[in-house]
Parts: C-alpha cells; sequence; structure tokens
C-alpha cells in the first residue's frame, strides 16, 4: 500500500480521477510521523488529533501547488510544525495565559492525559523538554527522537544548520542537567 | 560518553504516550469526511450567492458604518438649536438698532435707518410688499423689527 513513492503519489494526486484515492495513501504513509511529531510539541493526544486534521485539510488545500523545491516530508512537517504552534499560541490568547504557564499546563497533561503510559524517566524527559524554549523544544525532538538530518530540520524551520546544532548543544545540556539534579 | 548519550541511557528513546486503539485505522477516513463536508459547504455557498459571504465582513462593517452615520445624522437634528421665529422666516428676520438710548432718538434717524436698509434680501421686490414692519419702542431703544409674512406660491 505504501509502496508509491512521493512522486507517483503526487501525480495521482493531480488526476481528478485519482486525486482521493492518492491523498488516501498520502495520509497512511505520513500520518503516524506526523502524529507522533504534532504530539510532542502540544502533548494532549485530543488536541494532537485536532491538529493532524487541520495540517492535512491544509495539505489537501495546498498540494496542488506543491512545486517539489523541497522534499514532500519536509514540506508536510513544516505544515504540521507551524499548525502545532499557532494551536499553542491560541490556547495562550484564549485563556490570556502567559507562556510559562502553557508550559505548566503541557505538565499537567503530562500528569493528567489518559494517553500517557510511560515509565518515570521517560515523564521527566518529557518535562525536561517542556522546560525548553519553543524552538529548541522542537529542534531537540527532532534530532532526538526522530533523528532527522540537520539540512532537512533547516528545511523545515527555515533555520541555519549552524544554528541548529547550537540549538540542540544548548537543549541537550539543560537537559542533561535537569536529570541529574534529581 | 556524550551527554546525549547519557539522556538516552538514562531515559531512552521511547515516547511514553499512546493512542486510542484503531486510530491510525480511522483517522484517513475521518480527515476525508471533513474535506469532503468542507468541499460541499463551500460548492453550496459558491452556488448560493458566494459574494455574499466573500465580502461578508466588509458588509458588516459598512452596515455599521451606516447606522452610525443615522444614528449621528439624528443626534444632530434632535439636539440642533431651534430659532424662536418660525424656520421660514430666520433668512430675512432683521432686527437693526436705531438709537441706543430714547433720549437721543430722533425720527430723522429711524427714516434714515428704513431708507439705508442694510439687510440682504433674499426675496425679490415684489415680494417686499407684503412685509408687516415693527417698530418697537422700549425703555432704551428702538428697534425696527421686520417680519415677512409667509408668502404662498
Amino acid at each position: 500500500m505504501n509502496s508509491y513513492s512521493d512522486r507517483e503519489l503526487l501525480e495521482m494526486f493531480r488526476n481528478c480521477e485519482t486525486k482521493n484515492y492518492a491523498f488516501n495513501l498520502l495520509m497512511r504513509k505520513y500520518q503516524e510521523r506526523l502524529y507522533w511529531h504534532i504530539r510532542k510539541i502540544v502533548i494532549s493526544h485530543d488536541d494532537t488529533d485536532d491538529v493532524i486534521q487541520n495540517t492535512f485539510l491544509k495539505v489537501w488545500g495546498g498540494l496542488e501547488s506543491f512545486r517539489e523545491d523541497s522534499q514532500l516530508f519536509t514540506w508536510l512537517y513544516r505544515i504540521a510544525t507551524n499548525e502545532a504552534l499557532t494551536f499553542l499560541k491560541k490556547k495562550k490568547t484564549k485563556f490570556l495565559l502567559p507562556l510559562v504557564d502553557v508550559e505548566q499546563q503541557l505538565c499537567k497533561t503530562l500528569e493528567s492525559d489518559p494517553h500517557i503510559d510511560g515509565d518515570e524517566l521517560q515523564i521527566k524527559l518529557q518535562q525536561a523538554i517542556l522546560k525548553l524554549p519553543e524552538k529548541q523544544r522542537i529542534v531537540f525532538n527532532m534530532k532526538y527522537y526522530d533523528e532527522m538530518k540537520y539540512e532537512d530540520m533547516s528545511d523545515v524551520l527555515g533555520t541555519s544548520v549552524g544554528a541548529l546544532k547550537a540549538s540542540f548543544h544548548h537543549a541537550v545540556k539543560k537537559i542533561e542537567k535537569f536529570l541529574e539534579e534529581d | 560518553m556524550s551527554e546525549k548519550e547519557k539522556i538516552e541511557f538514562k531515559a531512552g528513546r521511547e515516547l511514553p504516550f499512546s493512542v486510542p486503539d484503531g486510530y491510525f485505522d480511522n483517522l484517513p477516513a475521518k480527515i476525508q469526511a471533513r474535506i469532503q463536508a468542507e468541499t460541499s459547504a463551500s460548492e453550496t455557498v459558491t452556488e448560493n450567492g458566494g459574494w455574499v459571504v466573500t465580502f461578508r465582513s466588509q458588509l458588516a462593517f459598512a452596515a455599521g458604518f451606516a447606522f452610525m452615520a443615522v444614528i449621528a445624522y439624528f443626534g444632530y437634528y434632535l439636539s440642533r438649536p431651534v430659532s424662536q421665529h418660525n424656520s421660514r422666516h430666520v433668512g430675512t428676520d432683521y432686527v437693526e438698532i436705531v438709537s441706543r438710548s430714547i433720549s437721543d432718538f430722533e425720527d430723522i434717524d429711524l427714516y434714515r435707518s428704513i431708507e439705508n436698509r442694510k439687510k440682504q434680501d433674499t426675496i425679490n421686490e415684489a415680494t417686499r410688499e407684503m412685509y408687516h414692519r415693527y417698530y418697537i419702542r422700549s425703555n432704551n431703544c428702538i428697534t425696527i423689527i421686520d417680519e415677512k409674512k409667509e408668502i404662498q406660491p
């Protein structure tokens, strides 16, 4: 089912007769990677569900004009990241929360969400990641969990490779310090 | 051991998150249902006066502006100063002080004043015959008041 290349999927999508089928295949190919990427940013499963649906709606609207200058998956990651960050901003505006309180809320979600089932150290690592500034948090997640290349991360986040390396280095140091505290 | 490896050694790279059973099996269908709903909604809008929806915010702004303009006009209309005289006479009402003091008043001043009228009357000469003229003599001054009759077309 997932044996189609991105190029083949795009060609099928541009054909009216196979458009829906191609989009279905594309969702099945990328839904898990995008879901986990979003989940690491917004933490709650329900919020992730909202964000991933909005992400794919945006992809549906923009895929026809996708110019293939970048890889499809970095383009999808970019949309997903923007949607997740927009979601957090809306949440902050809606509840008139300062940034620190958003982090606290995400930490509370770590304790209360029914779809959290890791061990103590995994939860502690997530808490440490939530203490990082937003950009560092995303960079750390993409490098540590997704093992993404810096060049691809640069394409997704629009930041230079050097800055991303520095960002990841700082993030690792902070997390290591946080984990050593206990 | 690098710091990254230390973290990996302590906490691993497993995420402590889970999803409901069958979530990824149902997600594409859920998204496609939303896409279809939004596509058919936008088609319905296009068929039923899409421009109204497209310019809805601009129309609402224009309607609000018109409403405020009407309110402002009525506010001004109701609070404007109203003349004590009949408004049809305001343009030609005419009061001229001939003398400040009754002791200095002489009839000749009054005649001169009448002859050398400064009034810029917009009514043509023919209608002037229709004026009532009042001369008022009060305690310390004499005034001439011209008051125009209502002119029927």
